[in-house]
């Protein structure tokens, strides 16, 4: 467990759906991890056996979550409002406060998607991970992980276009 | 349509260079306590799961039961009499009345 712990909760940290606690989502892992031990059957590490039941109960919990609102300019933050009008003007948002501003932008957004499709960028575009290791946490084709990555890369498109000062007018 | 794009790609750039916004911690004491005691107690374990194969059993052979009614419903002759049964049954009505 002490082995394990750290990779659970990275897993977990990154998909936590909204108002969950990260403890009660880690503890589910582990109890689903005991309770079908002697399914596992030793053909892969038990780190990647591990981390498919954590994906799979971070992508359950992420159904069960009611839906968001749709964001708007005026929900945004200081900080996120100047990054949303940074990109626009093609200014740099490499620095420091607005680079947590942009990653916090991103989460925002990314919680109005789908859970898979939430799960999918994350990894693609901000853990930066292959398309072969997504197909490997969650048993995905290689051509579906592809799939929805592109639609789900449209959707967030059109919610930060339409978070654009521009589009709000 | 390109400029959504790059504002994405960008937006996606400067948010992976944000640090980490909680450090990885170990396994709290009391979680490990309260995973194994949970375990223990079977509370992980699905309550019908002793029952299932019993449940399914049953299923399977109420569906059969029905089945075979259905079966024996459609092949066995109704009550309904034909044209000629009644007529004899009157007749037979009318010999034996008064």
């Amino acid at each position: 467990m002490d082995r394990l712990f750290p990779l659970v909760q990275k897993i977990v940290r990154s998909h936590l759906p909204w108002r969950t606690s990260e403890e009660d989502l880690v503890q589910t892992v582990f109890m689903k991890v005991f309770t079908h031990l002697d399914q596992y059957e030793g053909r892969v590490p038990v780190e990647h056996w591990v981390s498919r039941i954590a994906v799979n109960t971070c992508l359950s919990a992420l159904k069960a979550e009611k839906a968001r609102p749709e964001l708007r300019w005026a929900d945004l933050s200081e900080e996120g409002q100047a990054v949303v009008e940074r990109l626009v003007s093609g200014t740099e948002t490499d620095g420091g406060t607005r680079a947590i501003a942009a990653r916090d932008l991103v989460q925002e957004l990314l919680a109005r998607l789908k859970p898979a499709d939430r799960l999918v960028l994350t990894w693609l575009h901000l853990e930066e991970r292959s398309v072969a290791e997504v197909k490997a946490l969650t048993g995905w084709s290689e051509a579906l992980v592809k799939v929805r990555a592109f639609r789900a890369r449209r959707k967030l498109r059109k919610l930060l276009s339409k978070l654009e000062p521009d589009h709000e007018k | 349509m390109k400029n959504d794009e790059t504002h994405l790609s960008r937006l996606f750039k400067a948010a992976r260079r944000a640090p980490p916004a909680l450090e990885p911690s170990d396994l709290p004491a009391h979680m490990e306590t309260r995973i194994l005691a949970q375990w223990r107690s079977g509370a992980g374990e699905p309550r019908i799961g002793n029952f299932a194969p019993v449940l399914r059993w049953a299923l399977m052979g109420a569906a059969a039961v029905m089945l075979v009614s259905i079966a024996w419903a459609s092949s066995s002759p109704g009550d309904e009499q034909t044209t000629d049964e009644i007529v004899a049954n009157y007749e037979l009505r009318e010999e034996l009345m008064p």
